[in-house]
């Protein structure tokens, strides 16, 4: 009889530890699951403070002069008409003909 | 009492005459460009109606359809000459304005410009003299034949507009280097670390090298602008490009001079 029992405690026993064990392998993996990004971030240390700290020529006279100089500068190499589109010839019919 | 209308006379001479000169002076780069495009407009219109009466003409051979043609095509060919006149004019008076300082391909480019708009006049005499739509063509022959070698000539006034106004900013960017120099010895003489500012100093003064190295190539080409030249505008273009490139240079200069300012401002 013990041949007969053992084949029927497995049909009972072995879907049990089947769900189990499966159930077993979906929670490790919702615990190790990929990030949703690619490049994983690392953890970095907090940052330090990165506040502009003037140096002692930060309020010289030519330093700021120079700054406004070169502001008013880089504008106007921005704004030079290079193309003198409106200069260019005109299109002009050059073969005035009755044939 | 007798001197009356004698005074009256000097009165107003003296009232109107400083006048002239004013009107005279108010003629300048912008007015003359105005007038150039409202004249291209009246050349447009003028085309449209030459070449509806041209394929008039074409289509019926009378004489009604011969007269309207010959009108219709005089109007035309002196519009057409108006138009190129005024733009030779608006191109002149811009490169009287763009560049300050007086050289040989200025003047020269003045002189032949000038040569061109005095001789326009002569060819609308040929046009207005002409009797058949022959003689007509034929005059228009010679101002076509004529049109290519003014062509050039604008380009390069158009060219050397370019580079005097660039040439102008360069200078400006060389003296904001020579300011910026001083400054750094001064820093450095004080004892400061400038080594960083240096660097930035001499990538500067390469930018401006590079620069100037792509303006004396444009200034090549235009120099080599032929009335033969069958793309001009694609030739324009290389030109223009090359201009281009000199501006960035000069752009990328200003880049490094701000580093140095920054670097200076800063005390970190």
């Amino acid at each position: 009889m013990p041949n007969k029992t053992l084949p029927k405690a497995l049909l009972i026993f072995l879907p049990i530890i089947l769900v189990v064990f499966l159930l077993g392998i979906y929670y490790r993996a919702q615990k190790t699951s990929a990030p949703t990004s690619v490049n994983q971030t690392e953890i970095t240390p907090t940052p330090t403070s990165t506040d502009f700290v003037p140096s002692k020529w930060a309020g010289d006279e030519e330093v700021l002069y120079l700054e406004t100089d070169l502001g008013n500068l880089e504008k106007k190499l921005s704004e030079v008409d290079l193309k003198q589109l409106p200069l260019l010839p005109p299109i002009l019919d050059m073969r005035i003909r009755f044939e | 009492m007798k001197h009356l209308p004698l005074f009256i006379l000097a009165l107003a001479f003296l009232i109107f005459f400083p006048f002239t000169p004013l009107m005279a002076q108010d003629f300048d780069a912008s007015k003359a460009l105005s007038d150039y495009l409202y004249n291209i407009n009246l050349y447009r219109a003028a085309y449209l109606e030459y070449s509806s009466s041209k394929n008039e003409y074409l289509t019926y051979q009378t004489l009604t359809s011969q007269n309207k043609a010959l009108e219709s095509t005089k109007k035309l060919l002196n519009q057409r000459a108006v138009t190129v006149k005024t733009y030779l004019t608006a191109v002149r008076m811009k490169l009287k304005e763009s560049t300050s300082i007086l050289n040989y391909d200025q003047n020269y480019l003045y002189i032949k410009i000038d040569d061109e708009i005095t001789w326009i006049p002569t060819s609308q005499a040929e046009y207005n003299s002409a009797g058949t739509l022959e003689d007509l063509v034929n005059s228009s022959i010679i101002f076509e034949e004529r049109y290519p070698g003014q062509e050039a000539l604008a380009f390069r006034a158009l060219g050397q507009i370019v580079f005097q106004e660039e040439s102008v900013l360069k200078d400006e960017v060389n003296s904001l280097i020579e300011k910026t120099e001083k400054k750094i010895a001064q820093m450095r003489e004080t004892g400061e670390d400038t080594s960083m500012e240096e660097r930035w100093l001499i990538q500067a003064k390469e930018k401006v090298k590079r620069s100037d190295a792509k303006g004396k190539e444009a200034l090549g080409l235009i120099a080599n602008f032929k009335a033969d030249n069958r793309d001009k505008l694609g030739y324009w273009n290389q030109i223009q490009g090359l201009f281009e490139e000199e501006n960035q240079y000069l752009k990328e200069a200003c880049s490094n001079l701000r580093e140095i300012i920054r670097e200076v401002k800063s005390a970190q």
